[in-house]
């Protein structure tokens, strides 16, 4: 394969859904490469690939897509944390709501079920596969390829396939790659005079007396310790590296094709303490036993460990917000009761604030993940037309996660001083898929393609965490010491079988119609809503003929997918265990629901692909309409029957959106010059149409989230603030006890109109799903140089920004947003527009609400890499090629959003989005690197 | 491989073949209904599940029967407004602390093992009548004191006597009994199937009558796990004890003063049961439970699994520790109530003054000094019944009685056994009935301040006297202006009830 003609890509397919069969030059390539995975689903084919950067700094597949058809990406700077992806929509309320992937056909969970361990940290489960290791990404979104994966299906999959031997001698590929980050921490904040000076204001606004404030070391101009000129944040972040070796040997003969690889990479955070490292390995082959008889195997095992911290609501040791919001005026070191300095480290100072530095330094959240994967795949070639392939695979992970908090610098959790928990996760998948397939003809004008095959998949998840708290010193990292704080463990088996039929039949070479149906059964239901029939069909037709230089291909498709990552065994009556007094207990908390069954999803699309000049411009243009009823939710009991609320089906959402792509070949078959464009757009309504248990809220540090009938997936819910309170006499409105708010209050929007505040008056104040997002870009070459840009835009999506709001709330001794100079003071010191300062904040102004919801719309050149082709034939003639590569990341974006990033990854929870707790933005990196070939 | 590929096949085999299985998937943190009331441990298991919802609800015990009435204010500058609305006597629907599913869960959780311990008995033939009376009995009294905590506190609310997880019976139109699926009915339609009693006289008749069902059937000192009676479940679970004080209590509501007096004497000749003394009377609240004193508590294991209660944040005036509403004594009860006399436990421990500042003590204090409980471990016991009760109603009975002596005896027993010197008959006009109602409601207020009783003793007091003893008092907390309004409100005993609108919550 030349692979300098395929320089920056390693496809230039992009259009969505291309009927393959239609287009049989189109199709045939992507065929042809699938079918060295026996692995494969026949949904691989019909999708559609996606462009892979041949240079990053991404650990993760995910990483990778922003700005490709098909997919919506989100990607923070938090290293090690997984992006978050949505493929046409958000499609369940109470269950996962993240595409399904598939790797090698083998089914992973893009994120896992089990809570975050720190907050709202969720970490990449997709480190295992190495980029490298790639060989092509597909993204399904179609109504009758999503109903092939059936309860899967509902939010869309990825299938990903891994890079595989090839006919003809060893091959060696070498990489390098070194890259730096540099990331804007920009968090307006007050100087240390400044800072000081606020700070005696505000206790004075807070009747703190004269004669206290003059007593208080802080304002002592004499003391050493408070007269330092800190830049906390600067002090905690950095300058990242980055490093990746990997090393790949291909080959093959006419009887087997094998590829090796190994690979290490190495990434730092921009925030000190944070980075991630991997060793993977892999070992793909496949053999022709005979004629008739091919086995393909898969070997993978890879280590990956990552070091995090708290970015998310947990302020207290949240070290950006604790940089941001310590004195300024207070050092790193601790002083001694004479005033000098030490070599220590400062302890948690006299304003509450712990010392950033032991934070990124002495606190620690560790992760180490170990995964093997392995499949064997044997396809008997039972007639010419006919045959039999049965594979099995197993895959088996475990994650450990660790947290060590120790005391020094570091504020106390409630009663907890020192703290030391682990978890450690593991799931294991065993998979056997068998398929029958036949094709042939069927009289001259039709030809036909039928697969029936069985699937079982047996899937185990165990966790095993503990705690121990309040260990003698800060010395010991581990469970040794302590007393235990808590302890618990989970498993979670699921079961599941599918007996599937498929089919296409071509006619008259102008038309494709296929079918499938997917009989699938899981134990995570009862008896009743055990077994789901998922069916779909779709159809294309050619509307010009085959020889037209010119191609026209209608489509249509609809099918029905489902979700049923239903984990509560709602199906029985439950007696769940509590404890009292020492003693063990049980109650009857869930009443069996035998009904209960997945939530089904109907998507029905249609497009038109137009082609002119022998493929050099394509256009599509689709629509999809996607409805999803049956939605899990949970109906309220009345309270005197003495249950909590319980889980049924009953609920509807939907989502609707334009797709548009195209490519356009400017110049190619030149052999000095070639240059394309690129870019695609879709536009994205993702809506509560009936909830039957009435809304649901979720909350996540101060914020709401809400699913309520009639509105936006992904909205927030808080309350509309109408000004400030100037004077006693403008207070119009009560709290909720019926006494009245305080000059220098918020006012509140009363929706109801009964002059009192409380929940009643909440209303939706913003959503964090784009409505309009995609891509572009340009590739241009030129002899052997060439160039490849890649942008990402999203429009329309909201950012509550949460960090912004703690930055202007004034409860307590943080520092502050200088903007706060503008909060009411007086009568006669009214401000512009933000409240009084308050300790505690006793009438609620720090409450969610739209004062702090932004537009998070940006558009970011995400990758722009120039690389040059080192001509070996007549230099370094041992070597096959070399090539260099220059990279540079997110070097360019344009927002209106005030926080440190547009890209906001609060939680993956459907209604947990878009909520800026100040994580780590996406730094600029330069990325170099070198390509050898033997 | 071979024999993972063999395994695999005969995997896919079984499944395709015995499909069932295959589906059977058993939940790992949770128990079955196949699994569950099987034998004498599962009804012991479901026993201690009947207590736990109660322990999540003592704080609203406290707002309901304390921040209400005239011991308790705020503490907080800018008071939090749902539990401020307790302290001013202005609580709205909106109140989330109004909330009662956790007595109802509780309730429900009765009638479940109500209607199983003699299934259970069928199938465990260890299980003996004594010992079927016991479980019995013990939910019959918990739901019974459920019912009151409801029917003092609430003016409307459902009686829910039968296990209504699954299915509703209930009498149609046509006179014929019928059930229906629960999971089947709408909110309205449950509510609609619901049994609301015509007065609460109804209610106080059902309660009355199941602890005189549960007087002839729950063993004295039974011995749930069957081989002793540990301290925990001597005072966290019912006992004949605390049967008969809650019989004498409600006798004493009811009017029936002999009974009354009759039914406190099992308790106070009881040898577990007694006043104590003054020097282990705080060991009650320093401790989960004293012997002699305690009788019933709702108890919280801190160290074995972290039980705890939200009291230290209700009453704890330092937010490291998790105070947040510093619910505090009202200063001219102290100087009333307890600044009376010398060497009163109760007082010196009860409340205390820190700095500029009053706490209640009860749930945060660990000595009578001024060691406090340790940040966020608000474990203390929240007690339901003491031996004093069955002491000081004892005298309020036999006052009612007219046996002014009998009366004046109990009194002075609980008045020295905490320190005071007995009260002098010739001193004190001891056969005036109002003013010895006034003195033994008093010696109640000593004894149980903060204990979520003042309310509903100042209700009983008015039932005892015939006069409404509750506004006044409630009123007097108050500034000019305030108290009148309140005084004026709480003449109507309709307005001592709590509103609640239980299609607020879930």
């Amino acid at each position: 394969m030349d692979m300098s003609m395929k320089y920056l890509y390693k496809s230039l397919v992009v259009l969505a859904s291309l009927g393959y069969a239609a287009w049989p030059a189109y199709g045939q390539a992507e065929q042809d490469s699938l079918s060295m995975n026996a692995l494969k689903d026949s949904v691989i084919a019909a999708t559609t690939q996606v462009r892979i950067p041949v240079q990053s700094d991404a650990v993760s597949f995910a990483e990778v897509l922003a700005g490709n058809a098909k997919i919506h990406v989100t990607e923070s700077g938090v290293v090690g944390s997984a992006p978050q992806l949505m493929i046409r929509g958000i499609h369940s309320v109470n269950l996962n709501v993240t595409p399904q992937v598939f790797i090698d056909g083998i089914s992973v969970r893009y994120n896992r079920d089990l809570p975050s361990f720190l907050s709202v940290f969720e970490p990449t489960r997709f480190g295992f596969i190495n980029p490298h290791d790639i060989g092509a990404i597909y993204i399904a979104n179609g109504g009758k390829e999503l109903s092939e994966i059936g309860g899967r299906g509902a939010n869309g999959a990825i299938y990903l396939t891994t890079d595989r031997g090839e006919f003809g001698g060893t091959q060696i590929d070498f990489t390098a790659n070194y890259g730096l980050s540099d990331a804007t921490y920009q968090v307006s904040r007050m100087g240390a005079d400044g800072f000081k000076r606020y700070l005696r204001e505000v206790m004075e606004e807070n009747g703190v007396s004269s004669s206290e404030l003059a007593s208080n070391p802080i304002f002592d101009p004499a003391l050493p310790q408070y007269a330092y000129q800190t830049d906390w944040v600067d002090m905690i972040t950095r300058r990242a590296s980055f490093s990746d070796y990997h090393l790949k040997l291909k080959g093959g003969d006419a009887d087997a094709n094998y590829l090796f690889s190994v690979g290490y990479t190495d990434k730092e955070g921009t925030l000190i303490g944070t980075d991630m490292q991997r060793i993977s390995m892999r070992f793909n082959l496949d053999y022709q036993l005979s004629q008739k008889f091919k086995i393909t195997n898969n070997l993978a095992y890879a280590n990956t460990t990552a070091g995090y911290l708290e970015q998310g609501s947990n302020w207290d040791v949240h070290p950006i917000y604790t940089a941001a919001t310590k004195a300024p005026f207070m050092g790193r070191y601790a002083y001694n009761d004479e005033n000098q300095l030490t070599d220590l480290l400062a302890d948690v100072d006299v304003l509450g604030k712990s010392n950033p530095w032991a934070l990124v330094n002495n606190m620690a959240n560790d992760n180490e993940e170990n995964r093997v994967d392995g499949s064997i795949s044997a396809t008997w070639q039972a007639g010419e037309r006919t045959s039999l392939t049965s594979v099995m695979a197993v895959n088996y992970f475990n994650l450990k996660e660790k947290q060590y908090r120790p005391a020094l610098g570091i504020v106390n959790d409630r009663h907890r001083i020192r703290q030391n928990a682990q978890r450690s996760s593991s799931e294991f998948t065993l998979l056997w898929n068998s398929h029958l397939d036949q094709n042939g003809v069927l009289s001259d004008w039709a030809s036909y393609k039928g697969r029936v095959g069985a699937w079982v998949e047996l899937f185990e998840e165990k966790t095993v965490y503990a705690r121990k708290i309040n260990a003698g010193t800060d010395d010991y990292e581990t469970l040794e010491q302590g007393t235990a704080d808590s302890a618990s463990n989970t498993k979670f088996q699921s079961n599941l079988m599918r007996i599937y039929a498929s089919g296409d039949i071509r006619v008259l070479d102008r038309a494709t119609f296929s079918a499938n149906v997917s009989l699938e059964g899981s134990s995570n239901f009862g008896s009743k809503g055990r077994w789901n029939v998922y069916p779909g069909v779709s159809a294309a037709v050619d509307l010009l003929q085959p020889n037209n230089r010119h191609q026209m291909q209608l489509r249509a498709s609809w099918g029905l997918s489902g979700n049923h990552d239903v984990r509560g065994f709602y199906h029985y009556n439950l007696y769940y265990p509590v404890g009292y007094f020492g003693y063990g207990g049980a109650y009857l908390g869930n009443v069996a629901n035998t009904d209960i069954g997945p939530e089904i999803t109907n998507t029905a699309d249609g497009g038109l692909a137009v082609a002119l000049f022998g493929n050099r411009a394509t256009v599509d243009l689709g629509y999809y309409y996607k409805r999803t009823h049956d939605l899990i939710t949970s109906k309220a009991v009345p309270i005197e029957i003495g249950l909590g609320p319980q889980f049924e089906n009953r609920g509807v959402m939907y989502s609707h959106g334009l797709e548009l792509a195209l490519n356009v070949n400017l110049l190619r078959n030149t052999d000095r010059f070639s240059w394309s464009v690129f870019g695609n757009l879709s536009t994205l309504n993702t809506r509560l149409e009936s909830l039957g248990n009435g809304e649901v809220i979720r909350t996540l540090g101060n914020v709401d989230g809400v699913a309520l009938a009639g509105e936006q997936m992904g909205s927030f819910y808080g309350y509309r603030v109408l000004g400030v309170f100037g004077s006693e006499e403008d207070v119009y409105l009560r709290k909720a006890d019926g006494t009245n708010y305080r000059p220098g209050d918020y006012i509140i929007d009363d929706v109801n109109g009964d002059s009192k505040i409380n929940e009643l008056d909440r209303q939706v104040i913003g959503s964090a799903l784009p409505t309009l997002f995609g891509g572009f870009g340009t590739t241009v070459g030129w002899g052997r140089l060439s160039m490849s840009t890649q942008f990402a835009y999203s429009y329309g999506q909201e950012i509550y920004n949460s960090f912004n709001q703690r930055m202007q709330l004034m409860s307590d001794y943080s520092n502050q947003s200088p903007a706060v100079a503008g909060r009411w003071k007086s009568v006669t010191e009214q401000g512009d527009g933000l409240s009084r300062a308050a300790f505690g904040d006793p009438s609620f102004n720090g409450i969610a609400s739209d004062m702090w919801v932004e537009d998070g719309g940006y558009l970011r050149l995400k990758y722009v890499t120039v690389s040059y082709a080192i001509n070996t034939e007549t230099h370094l003639r041992f070597l096959r090629g070399v090539k260099l590569f220059v990279t540079g990341e997110n070097l360019l974006t344009i927002s209106n959003y005030s926080g440190m990033d547009p890209e906001v990854v609060s939680y993956s929870d459907p209604l947990m989005r878009g909520i800026d707790f100040g994580a780590s933005p996406l730094p600029k990196t330069f990325v170099v690197g070198v390509k050898l070939s033997l | 491989m071979k024999s993972i590929m063999k395994k695999l096949m005969w995997i896919g085999f079984i499944a395709l073949a015995g499909c069932t299985d295959f589906f059977e998937v058993t939940p790992y943190n949770a128990v079955k209904e196949d699994e569950f009331y099987k034998n004498r441990e599962d009804l012991n298991a479901a026993a201690i599940g009947m207590y736990q919802s109660l322990t999540k609800e003592v704080h609203k015990f406290l707002l309901w029967g304390d921040a209400r009435a005239d011991m308790v204010t705020t503490g907080q500058p800018e008071p939090d407004p749902y539990v401020n609305e307790f302290v001013l006597n202005n609580v709205t629907v909106n109140n989330p602390h109004t909330d009662y599913s956790g007595i109802y869960r509780t309730i429900a959780r009765c009638n479940r093992q109500l209607e199983r311990v003699y299934d259970v008995m069928a199938v465990d033939d260890k299980i003996l009548d004594r010992d079927a009376g016991a479980f019995y009995g013990e939910a019959l009294l918990l739901r019974a004191y459920c019912y009151y905590l409801l029917v003092r506190t609430f003016d409307r609310f459902p009686i829910i006597r039968s296990d209504y997880a699954e299915e509703i019976r209930f009498v149609n139109e046509q006179g014929d009994t019928v059930s229906r699926a629960t999971a089947a009915l709408t909110v309205h339609e449950i509510r609609g199937l619901y049994q609301f009693p015509e007065d609460k006289q109804e209610v106080w008749l059902m309660i009355y009558n199941d602890v005189l069902t549960v007087l002839g059937i729950l063993p004295l000192n039974y011995q749930w796990d069957r081989n002793s009676l540990p301290a925990q479940q001597r005072y966290g679970r019912m006992s004949q004890a605390t049967a008969n004080t809650f019989a004498t209590e409600l006798a004493l509501w009811l009017g029936e003063y002999q009974s009354a007096s009759a039914f406190a004497n099992s308790p106070i000749t009881n040898n577990n049961h007694g006043l104590g003394t003054s020097g282990n009377w705080i060991n009650q609240f320093t401790g989960s439970y004293a012997s002699q004193h305690s009788m019933f508590l709702l108890g919280y294991q801190y160290e074995k699994s972290f039980e705890t209660n939200r009291l230290q944040e209700f009453t704890s005036q330092v937010p490291a520790d998790g105070g947040r509403y510093h619910l505090k004594p009202v200063s001219h009860v102290i100087n009333t109530i307890f600044f009376q006399e010398e060497g009163d436990i109760r007082t010196s421990f009860s409340y205390k003054v820190i700095g500029q500042d009053t706490v209640i003590w009860k749930y945060i204090g660990t000595d009578n000094v001024l060691s406090m409980r340790p940040p966020y471990q608000s474990n203390a016991s929240w007690q339901l019944y003491r031996s004093a009760d069955a002491y000081l109603f004892k005298a309020l009975a036999d006052l009612m009685l007219n046996d002014y002596s009998s009366a004046f005896n109990f009194l002075n027993m609980v008045r020295e056994a905490r320190g005071l010197l007995p009260l002098l008959p010739e001193e004190i006009d001891y056969t005036n009935k109002p003013f010895m109602l006034a003195q033994l409601f008093n010696e109640r207020a000593r004894e149980f301040a903060f204990e979520g009783k003042r309310w509903y003793d100042l209700m009983l007091w008015s039932e005892l006297s015939g006069e409404n003893k509750l506004a006044p008092h409630v009123a007097a907390k108050y500034p000019p202006g305030t108290h009148e309004r309140v005084e004026e409100k709480l003449r109507f005993e309709q307005n001592w009830f709590i509103p609640v609108d239980p299609l607020l919550w879930k």
